[in-house]
């Protein structure tokens, strides 16, 4: 017994010393370990559906064009020209030479139609999205790439630097059936990954051959790390586990981190956005007065400053500022809390404080965060300031509630909203126009919106595009399609010891080769 | 297993004799004598629980606020006083509320703060008093968010904004480098005392959070153990009774679920049912039936070779009768002790279920909630998680150590000379 | 044909029980063969039972998984392409029998999130992360709980036996995640000598080449000092967490235990031939003690399992349980299905290991 407890206490104290000691290891290369809470869901590019997905494939691969790192500016990518042809529905682009996967070989325009192709014919999560806009793809020689649109698009620069668009080296995936975690991600980008465990982490390598070339001060390795949540993320950069945190922390981690001695918090934007549903479908909101009347109510700073303590923006528009054409039209039209405004609207639908409004206000208890019961408790309050409306809230957990609501079985609900690629048509289509309108849950219909953004959709004309989408805001705000709530712009972290700068534009495109290291 | 031995009738001290003929109340006092600090652990265990029963049932005695409504500024630590917030403005320009009538007004504070809250309240406030007064205006600023109240003075003075809302204390020093400013109307919040144990994200009181807490938890505990009682307890009677082919699959299905981890069934269950306090109860009450089932139908087969059962079957006692009056009584203690381990398990199981949202609805003042919640706070308001974390501690110390104290004192094989 | 650790870990299992099986009912009395037939025979059932329940717990789910998945950009086609791909489809007694057949084969189907990723692939991952968690949770549970359970029955009705209790059930009182919690606090940020997140520092990690799983266990079959050391740190507050919830209960067990043997015949030979006190007490009361503790191991297994679920989510600790939590937030029935099937059949093969263990180390047991 006696010997067995002291190798039992030899054993402890052998493990705590190992355990304990600093892991020393040589370590030559520069590394920079960025945490998120994302998941990937895959990693072909012909299927995935996901913005950490593709923020993984942008790092690995580069479309024809590309976002202007820091900017949603669209520039050349590895096409160094296009030509639009006068209908506006073929488009061919003009590969530029010396781009290459990491094995030396040298990109071919064939690769493209591969990516194009089996996404068209695979079914995967992008399928709906490139069928939209594509009818077929070709490579006439090794240098060309033409596409055959279904409808003309104005925006299909943009459009082409999407996952789906970007090219995949012959033989990386089987040409019959999706491969969502191949063995290894490579592309003709900065980065490859070749090793990978989906639920601890990801490691980036250079991409020997990559034409742009890598700084001093680029790392020479990147490791993503997983994380269950927002709050072990931010333990985990306090406590120096990860060099930088990024997507998705919440409120309370970046008004804590903000605090923290050595740690840069940055705000960069971004495209998510929070609004409420109603049903034009169903009544009461089958009523313009009704849907006027809350938005003349909603007090969108209260919910910022109180609930959300600043780390969200106010949203006037489903249109987010900085997009072409984004106003304010929610606030020049009803400057709400306006109480009057709502009661004479009401009064004129034939409601009063005896006869109020009454209804149900759905929203799901934990999809979107342990704020949402305060918000819609806050929201309940600003709609009962009137006493000519009584809200009732109430909650269907997620699984349930979307199904619902996109049924059209709520009166009004609540969702939220992230682009698929970064342009005022994605804010706007998906909600107004009368096609995609019921899927939502909305069921709005109106001819003079519909041409409205078919005409803008179309367009290449930049002045003409930013008057139809101008238009549309206003008429939409008329109508109040939606009631655009708040923008929850992105945060990331950085541990200054470490991390000089990284680049993340307005489009959510994070380059890990341009983060700069001390 | 085991098979108890019989204590000889001369080893039986004659206190226990004494006790058997004593009334119930003396029969407990003298047990002090025996049982020493088990006997201690079970009365402090029991006046701890009738305190928190009597939460429970009357929070509105304890609590001081409602625990649903928002009574003071968001995130104020336990003891703290509300600060004082004032409103600075150009010498000769804006220095009072009155200034700041009309439409679109805006008010500089900074990103995040109290300050935005305590402008719209007191905005309110005076409106409606104005109102009163017969003045029909406007009084709605909007707020112009800036990083630091450093930024915010800065606006002001470059006109940017006609006021701003500050922190007192913060802003006095800063005074000093903006010659042209002044300190104008003290604004505060409707409170000026001090919160016991604080407040939460969105100026909740602990405190009364905390109490109401107590009601939930033990409805949600009491209902599940219960339940699983009025189910386990007599289908395990029945199947210690009548032994059958029914009875060994039933018991098969038991044991099955009894070796089965409780919190994830109970997550299961949830997980399809949804939240919402009645399917957390049904959960949690499923695990604990067959706890019941197993210890009641073992005991039922053991006490019903007994000779006394043996002379009332053979008196021409009907089942239902040697049931209920031999039987019955004997299972009895087992049962005291496995249901008030059982509401402990059931308070802790459903701080768990509630704590990776599986639990009750997100606005109910309830401990697992708060502490999920809390959770993402806890670097910087450590009260949020500390309050509710400890009273789960508490109630289902209470319990467990009723039970412990109840089953050392009524396990004869610990008696010992 | 390629061996998930999935299939390596349950056939290994399963190897080692038949093992220990074989050796009982060889060397074990006619009784106890007979009690290891019936109580093999049993565990079928028994699993049938839970996989059963499982299966129809699930099936009962009122939002329908096709639409959660897919949201609302899904297209009808799509939804009804994928209703048919899970079989949902088709009558439930259907689904049932093809389900029970998959999980003969342990095909626990497709992931409905991770792009159909298979959930024996998935769970191969995430098995190893909760035993490398689970077991050393057991041993500190169990070597404290034991050995301060014997100290306070050796001290029975002084203040050390009265404070040892109120300890174990105050432990036994926390929330585990709550206790996770504070620790993170203290010793991580606070202290900053901790790690709070994960199984391995993710720069080592690279170093480390995987062949079990087990990160301990590979790091030294691999002679990795490094990542062997990083391991163990990151397992420091898990596994203390996780034990010291658990360690309440072998406190009360050993020392009620421990006070019955203390008044055996035996117990009274060994004093009469004046053996140390200590001695009667920790070699003689503990050893015959420790049978009952035996079982007990295997039924807080299950307890255990159910810690790890909250332990693995307080501290990012890529195990089943943190799998489970997940899933059941995405809405991934097949997921969540597999993850409680694979609880199920372990719970089922460990509590008819301690059982058979029980039989045969003690001849008391009424077959």
């Amino acid at each position: 017994m006696r010997k067995l407890s002291y190798a039992l206490i030899g054993l402890l104290i052998v493990v705590l010393v190992v355990g304990c000691a600093p892991s020393q290891k040589a370590e030559d290369m520069k590394t920079v370990i960025i945490g998120t809470t994302d998941e990937i869901s895959s990693l072909d590019y012909s299927d995935a559906y996901a913005v950490h997905d593709w923020e993984l494939m942008r790092n690995c691969n580069i479309g024809l064009t590309n976002y202007k790192p820091g900017t949603a500016e669209i520039v050349e990518g590895v096409a160094d020209s296009w030509d639009i042809s006068d209908d506006g529905l073929t488009y061919t682009f003009h590969l530029a030479d010396g781009w290459k996967y990491p094995d030396g070989s040298a990109l071919k325009a064939e690769d493209f139609v591969t990516t194009v192709n089996r996404a068209l014919a695979l079914e995967g999560d992008i399928h709906g999205v490139v069928a939209t806009y594509v009818a077929s793809v070709e490579a006439p020689d090794d240098k060309t790439v033409v596409f055959h649109l279904v409808n003309p698009r104005g925006d299909f620069p943009q459009i082409v630097s999407m996952g789906p668009f970007m090219p995949t080296k012959a033989g990386a995936y089987p040409e019959d059936e999706l491969n969502r975690f191949p063995d290894k991600l490579v592309g003709v980008g900065a980065w490859q990954i070749t090793e990978y465990d989906p639920a601890e982490q990801v490691v980036l390598e250079h991409n020997p051959n990559y034409k742009l070339g890598f700084s001093d001060t680029a790392p020479d390795r990147v490791i993503v790390r997983y994380f269950e949540d927002a709050t072990a993320m931010a333990l985990a950069i306090e406590n120096g586990e990860i060099d930088v945190a990024w997507r998705i922390l919440g409120p309370p981690e970046v008004q804590r981190l903000e605090e923290v001695d050595g740690l840069t918090v940055i705000n960069t934007g971004g495209g998510g956005i929070r609004y409420l549903v109603p049903n034009h479908a169903m009544a009461p909101f089958d009523d313009v007065n009704v849907r006027k009347a809350l938005a003349a109510l909603v007090d969108r700073d209260e919910i910022v400053d109180r609930v959300m303590k600043g780390t969200v923006d106010p949203l006037y528009s489903m249109v987010p500022p900085g997009f072409l054409a984004a106003n304010e039209e929610f606030l020049t039209m009803y400057n709400a809390p306006n109480i009057e405004l709502a009661e004479e609207l009401l009064t004129a639908s034939g409601y009063s404080a005896d006869e109020p409004l009454t209804f149900d206000l759905w929203y799901p208890p934990e999809h979107y965060g342990t704020h949402a019961a305060q918000i819609f408790q806050v929201l309940e309050e600003q709609f009962e300031a009137t006493p000519m409306i009584q809200v009732t809230l109430q909650t269907q957990e997620w699984g349930t509630y979307i199904h619902a609501l996109t049924d059209g079985e709520y009166p009004i609900g609540y969702l939220g909203w992230f682009f698929d690629y970064p342009d005022t048509s994605n804010y706007l289509d998906p909600f107004a126009d009368s096609v995609a309108s019921p899927s939502m849950g909305i069921s709005y219909a109106n001819d003079t919106m519909d041409q409205l953004l078919r005409d803008a959709g179309a367009s290449t004309d930049v002045a003409e595009r930013e008057q139809l989408y101008t238009d549309a805001q206003i008429l939409y705000a008329e109508d109040v399609v939606t009631i655009p709530l708040t923008m929850e712009p992105e945060h990331v972290v950085l541990i200054d010891a470490k991390v000089s700068s990284v680049t993340i534009g307005p489009a959510l495109v994070f380059n890990y080769e341009l983060i700069e290291l001390k | 297993m085991t098979s108890t031995e019989q204590i000889p009738i001369e080893d039986i001290p004659q206190w226990q004799k004494d006790l058997d003929q004593a009334g119930f109340v003396r029969r407990f006092l003298l047990g002090r004598r025996w049982f020493g600090a088990d006997w201690w652990f079970a009365v402090i265990s029991g006046v701890l629980l009738i305190f928190v029963f009597s939460m429970a049932i009357f929070p509105g005695l304890y609590a001081p606020f409602d625990p649903r409504q928002e009574v003071g500024p968001g995130q104020l630590a336990p003891g703290q006083i509300p600060p004082t917030f004032v409103l600075v403005g150009e010498s000769g320009g804006a220095t009072e509320l009155d200034d700041l009538i009309g439409e679109d007004v805006r008010i500089g504070i900074v990103i995040g703060s109290e300050s935005a809250q305590v402008m719209r309240e007191v905005a309110e406030q005076r409106e409606e008093e104005l109102k009163a007064e017969g003045q029909n205006v406007m009084l709605r600023p909007r707020p112009e968010r800036y990083g630091t109240i450093e930024e915010a003075l800065e606006g002001l003075s470059n006109g940017e904004v006609p006021a701003v809302i500050g922190l007192k204390d913060e802003i006095e020093p800063l005074l000093v480098s903006y010659p042209d400013l002044v300190i104008g109307e003290a604004l505060s919040g409707n409170i000026q005392k001090p919160f016991l144990l604080g407040t939460n994200q969105i100026g909740q009181d602990v405190l009364s959070r905390v109490i109401w807490g107590t009601r939930i938890a033990l409805l949600v505990s009491f209902s599940a153990a219960l339940f699983s009682l009025f189910v386990g307890v007599p289908l395990g009677l029945i199947a210690g009774f009548w032994s059958g082919g029914l009875e060994r699959v039933l018991t098969l299905v038991m044991d099955s679920l009894y070796s089965f981890p409780g919190l994830i069934l109970a997550i299961a269950i949830t997980s399809v049912l949804g939240p919402g306090i009645m399917n957390v109860i049904v959960a949690i009450a499923v695990l604990y039936v067959p706890t019941y089932y197993r210890i009641v139908r073992g005991q039922t087969l053991a006490v019903k070779e007994e000779l006394y059962v043996e002379a009332a079957w053979s008196l021409g006692a009907r089942p239902f009768a040697i049931l209920t009056r031999y039987i019955f009584p004997n299972v009895i203690p087992s049962i005291v002790v496995i249901f008030s381990v059982n509401v402990a398990d059931a308070i802790l199981t459903e701080a768990g279920l509630s704590f990776i949202g599986l639990g009750l609805p997100p606005d109910t003042p309830d401990w697992g909630i708060d502490l999920a919640s809390g959770q993402n706070y806890m670097r910087q308001a450590w009260w949020l998680i500390t309050f509710p974390g400890l009273m789960v501690m508490f109630v289902t110390l209470g319990f467990s150590m009723l039970g412990e104290s109840l089953s050392e004192i009524l396990n004869p094989r610990l008696t010992e000379n | 044909m390629h061996i998930s650790p999935l299939t390596g870990i349950c056939a290994s299992s399963l190897g080692v029980a038949l093992l220990l099986i074989v050796y009982a009912f060889v060397r074990g009395s006619k009784g106890l063969r007979s009690y290891i037939v019936t109580r093999v025979l049993l565990t079928l059932p028994m699993v049938l039972i839970l996989v059963s329940v499982i299966f129809f717990v699930m099936r009962v789910i009122p939002g329908d998984p096709v639409t959660s998945e897919l949201g609302p950009r899904g297209t009808p086609q799509a939804k009804e392409r994928m209703r048919e791909q899970l079989g949902l489809n088709d009558p439930i007694m259907v689904q049932y029998v093809k389900y029970l057949g998959r999980v003969v084969r342990l095909d626990l189907g497709t992931s409905l999130v991770q792009g159909n990723r298979p959930i024996v692939d998935e769970l191969s991952e995430r098995l190893p992360a909760t035993l490398e968690l689970v077991v050393p949770a057991m041993v500190v549970a169990v070597g404290f709980g034991v050995l301060s359970g014997t100290f306070a029955a050796d001290r029975r009705k002084r203040p050390s036996d009265y404070g040892l209790r109120l300890f174990s059930i105050t432990v036994y009182s926390m929330p585990i995640f709550w206790l996770g919690l504070i620790l993170q606090v203290i010793f991580g940020v606070g202290l900053g000598i901790m790690p709070v997140a994960g199984r391995i520092d993710a720069i080592v990690n690279t170093t480390l080449d995987r062949y079990t799983n087990l990160l301990v266990v590979d790091s030294i079959i691999t002679g990795n000092w490094a990542a062997l050391g990083s391991s163990l740190h990151h397992l420091v507050l898990p596994v203390l967490t996780l034990g010291l919830a658990l360690t309440g209960v072998f406190v009360r067990i050993s020392r009620i235990n421990v006070i019955e043997s203390l008044v055996e015949d035996y117990i009274l030979a060994a004093r009469a031939r004046g053996i140390r006190e200590r001695v009667v007490v920790y070699r003689h009361a503990l050893l015959n003690a420790l049978i009952p503790i035996v079982t007990l191991i295997g039924l807080q297994f299950s307890v255990l399992l159910a810690g790890a679920v909250l332990t693995e989510t307080t501290f990012s600790w890529p195990g089943m349980g943190l799998y489970l939590v997940e899933r059941i937030g995405q809405r991934d029935y097949t997921a969540v299905q597999g993850v409680i099937t694979v609880f199920a059949m372990s719970v089922a093969i460990i509590s008819l290991l301690t059982d058979i263990i029980y039989a045969f180390l003690d001849p008391r047991v009424r077959y």
